[in-house]
């Protein structure tokens, strides 16, 4: 049974891993080359992986979800049902896996293509390793591949072309034969001495002396193993550490320390160090080491290189003000003061801000309210505002978009099933957001008696700890002092807060005339780390599209 | 306070919570020859002039000339004599007036002294005191520190104290060890460091190391008048450069304590070794190639060694300074391996 690895590939020159986000096929699927076999996403990209051989898919090695480090083997396929594919049949076994060109350090050791190696292959496989091109460089990136799998190559003829941070080289094939496997795709950066290609050399091609015209020895073009599924997929760490080159010098401590702690070495490298020339000390790697136990650092299987979280820089206390005695007046903030500095400067450090302005027609609304206040407020005892017509909005909006009423909690993501909407009510020395809860469940007129309630009790400190809390999404009202707008700052740990603007009436351009309508403009800050631009601009759209298509047929 | 008897009629006119390197020194001998009546002191004007240093001052007196026994300028008389008397069961103390001269005792020792019990089978309990160092413009003669000969030797044992507590145990232990001690007292310690010594008696087991400071990042390994340094340069380290320093006195060059020496570099991964004796030859490299050979995968830093330079002792009190190790220059290597 001839069982051909799938691998992680590298999406670009900075990936160290991928997520398995969907398998296409199952174990015993049937494949055709090219075809999808899942797809993966990077933390640049996401991608369709397409089944490297024709087969049937022998074994799936990651579940989805899971995050595996590039070149990691994933998944097998069984090309056997396609055995009439391959030019002939495979020679019977002679001799195992053929001597490693001499450029490659004898001592460094090989788990993986060792496991690999197989009593299935037909032909000598000689491995091709990326060459060191000079002494301080360590990884070469692969610019073109002159042959493909399956094709014929001399000894010495150029097989591929790399570039390094110095020179540009054509490599040549360091024996003749048929190039059996191609390793890495153009433009993969990889370490020197990495196997890149395995040129499968039979009997009497060893030599063009030898047998010059002959037939090549039928050769199997993939990477052949045997099958045992006992076999760990993947490296672990403490034996790749030593193996993998590195530009860098780690003392024998720190390299002591990231085996026991099982950090590779490119996550080793992720770290930066505070020695001398950059040299990662001693330090350094324990206090990384630490941020990795208490979470900081995302924990992952040991496989895994990683890149230390991002931590914010500590604030820094500003300066000292200078002021003139006598010149000025010392207000000392109180409680509430002080809890709005807080919040505000906690909000900016959690969440990277991204802001979106859309403008809606409530002309019809405007209309609306005009033609009910006057009932309404004898009716209920309060006067009818604009603000219940613009959370009802939010909250069908919120509806179709449910990643608005989410928070961030270290890796995941907690959508909210209660539609809970803080409205921001400004106070005398202050400001307070007393949150609606199940907004989703009340009409206009219960949405506008909770304001009021809300707002009257904000005003008066009849709040209770009960009704400032929970709050899933906020709504603010820079309008409510003429603006067309304002930049809110998001509601910790809420991951947007909607700001309206003041209603406006302008001249506006509708099928071509100029008409007269009552505008308004509304901003949104929203979190970046899980909402982007298109899910925050398509929530505003929808937010503008109920306020714009308000049923004014409605009672109140 | 009340003194005893014993005390009133010698030269430690008061019982002193502090004495000093020397006293401690002399206090050890006095109490062994009090205890036990086979030791006795051989060297050169140690009895009637009470030793160039005073270490024996009223020792003939009070022990008689057959205990405190003066002899003829011959560094190699005073080694053969000794070595003849512990082969017999006596526990001789030899002293060599300064630790220089004891090139002229060398054959005694290394051919004689050293190899006594594998040559015959027979122990040899015997100290040879030896004053040394520099930093006392003795100039060429009178400022070696020879040890690292002796260590090179198999036979001897090596103690080099630095502290009062320290001197008195380790005399103690010495004249009590069946073997040749060879005793290295710094003579620049003698009254320049005092220090807490107790009234009971107490030994200190020779191949025994003291951690004179605990700390985390570096490890100076040392012995002798650079304990001294090591402290102050690690206290410069902690309060200017905020970098936690271990002191770890060695107190025994022979047998070293290589498990207080490797545990330290195995915490701190860093090591400075330093010693007064020049660089080439010394001892550090004997230790360095010890924590290399055991401690590869614990070190983040390259090994360090700080020693006097290789050219003889100078006269000169400015070319002395410079030739010597001192505070300044712990400071610079250990802020060198801080950095690293």
């Amino acid at each position: 049974m001839a069982l051909v690895d799938v691998v992680m590939p590298q999406m670009g020159e900075s990936i160290a891993e991928g997520t398995i986000t969907k398998w296409h096929k199952k174990v015993g699927d049937k494949i055709a080359k090219d075809e999808i076999l899942l797809e993966i996403s990077t933390d640049k990209v996401d991608s369709e992986i397409p089944a490297p051989n024709a087969g049937v898919l022998a074994e799936i090695l990651y579940p989805e979800q899971t995050t595996v480090a590039v070149h990691t083997i994933i998944a097998r396929i069984n090309t056997d049902v396609n055995a009439s594919v391959t030019p002939s049949a495979p020679a019977p076994v002679s001799q195992p896996k053929s001597e490693t060109p001499k450029q490659e350090p004898a001592s460094a050791p090989k788990p993986v293509e060792e496991q690999k190696q197989s009593s299935a292959v037909s032909g000598n496989l000689v491995e091709v390793i990326m060459p060191q091109m000079g002494e301080s460089i360590a990884e070469g990136t692969i610019s073109k591949w002159h042959k493909k799998v399956g094709d014929k190559i001399k000894k010495d003829e150029t097989l591929l072309e790399i570039s390094t941070d110095k020179v540009d080289s054509e490599i040549p094939s360091p024996v003749e034969g048929v190039l059996a496997e191609i390793l890495f795709p153009v433009q993969t950066t990889v370490s020197v001495h990495t196997v890149i290609a395995k040129i499968a050399v039979g009997s009497g091609v060893v030599s063009s002396s030898a047998a010059p015209s002959s037939a090549p020895a039928p050769v199997v073009e993939q990477k052949v193993v045997q099958p045992t599924p006992s076999a760990s997929p993947a490296v672990p760490a403490a034996q790749k550490i030593e193996t993998e080159s590195s530009s860098r010098f780690y003392s024998p401590l720190v390299l002591n320390i990231a085996r026991t702690e099982g950090i590779s070495m490119s996550e080793l490298e992720s770290i930066s160090g505070s020695g001398a020339n950059g040299r990662v000390t001693k330090n350094d790697i324990l206090a990384y080491v630490g941020n990795k136990k208490s979470g900081r650092v995302a924990a992952a299987p040991a496989v895994l290189p990683q890149k230390p979280a991002f931590t914010p820089p500590a604030i820094k206390p500003a300066a000292p003000i200078s002021y003139p005695a006598g010149r000025v007046e010392v207000i000392k903030m109180d409680t509430m003061r002080k809890a709005i500095a807080e919040h505000m400067v906690r909000s900016k450090h959690t969440s990277p801000h991204v802001g979106s302005l859309s403008e809606a027609d409530v002309t019809n609304i405007v209309r609306y309210r005009e033609k009910h206040k006057s009932a309404f407020e004898k009716r209920e005892g309060f006067k009818l505002t604009f603000t219940p017509f613009f959370l009802e909005a939010v909250v069908k909006a919120i509806k179709d978009f449910p990643m608005m009423n989410a928070s961030v909690d270290g890796d995941q993501i907690i959508i909210r099933k209660d539609i809970n909407i803080g409205v921001a009510v400004a106070l005398e020395n202050g400001l307070i957001v007393p949150v609606i809860k199940n907004a989703d469940q009340r009409n206009l007129v219960g949405l506008a008696q909770s304001i009021n309630d809300l707002a009257s009790r904000a005003r008066n400190k009849k709040l209770l700890p009960d009704d400032v809390t929970g709050g899933t999404f906020t709504v603010t009202n820079p309008g409510s002092f003429g603006n067309l707008y304002g930049f809110p700052i998001i509601n910790q740990p809420q991951v947007a807060i909607l700001g309206v603007g003041a209603i406006k009436k302008r001249p506006v351009v509708i099928d071509d005339a100029i008409a007269i309508r009552s505008m308004v403009y509304i901003s949104m800050s929203y979190d970046h780390r899980i909402i982007d631009g298109a899910l925050g601009g398509m929530f505003m759209q929808k937010v503008v599209f109920y306020l714009e298509n308000f049923d004014i047929q409605q009672s109140l | 306070m009340q003194l005893s008897a014993f005390m009133r009629n010698n030269f430690f006119t008061e019982i002193m919570a502090t004495i000093t390197y020397i006293e401690a020194i002399s206090k050890g001998l006095w109490e062994e020859m009090e205890r036990d009546s086979s030791v006795f002191l051989i060297g050169e004007d140690i009895g009637v002039f009470g030793g160039a240093f005073k270490v024996t001052k009223g020792f003939l007196k009070h022990f008689g000339e057959e205990r405190v026994i003066d002899t003829v300028l011959a560094e190699t008389a005073i080694i053969g004599a000794a070595t003849g008397a512990a082969v017999v069961g006596m526990r001789p103390v030899a002293e060599i007036q300064f630790s220089d001269f004891v090139t002229t005792a060398f054959s005694q020792l290394v051919n004689n002294t050293a190899s006594i019990h594998y040559r015959w089978h027979l122990s040899c309990p015997m100290v040879v005191r030896l004053p040394s160092g520099a930093g006392i413009h003795g100039g060429p003669f009178h400022s070696r520190n020879p040890e690292a000969w002796f260590f090179h030797q198999p036979g001897f044992k090596i103690v080099a104290p630095s502290t009062p507590y320290d001197a008195k145990g380790l005399i103690k232990a010495a004249i009590r060890d069946n073997n040749p001690v060879l005793y290295f007292e710094h003579k620049r310690l003698y009254r320049h460091i005092k220090g807490e010594v107790p009234e009971t008696e107490y030994l200190i087991e020779i191949g025994k190391g003291d951690i004179k400071r605990e700390g985390n990042d570096i490890s100076v390994i040392t012995y002798g008048s650079m304990v001294h340094m090591a402290l102050e340069a690690a206290e410069v380290l902690r309060s200017e450069h905020g970098v936690s320093v271990e002191v770890v006195d060695l107190r025994s060059l022979m047998p070293l304590d290589t498990e207080l020496i490797f545990s330290s570099v195995r915490k701190t991964g860093k090591v400075l070794v330093a010693h007064e004796d020049n660089i080439t030859g010394g001892i550090g490299g004997e230790i360095s190639a010890l924590i290399s050979q055991h401690c590869f995968e614990y070190l983040d830093a390259p090994i360090q060694r700080l020693g006097s330079l290789d050219t003889p002792t100078p006269y000169s009190p400015p070319l002395e300074e410079f030739f010597l190790p001192n505070t300044k220059k712990v400071v610079a290597a250990l802020i060198e391996l801080a950095k690293y």
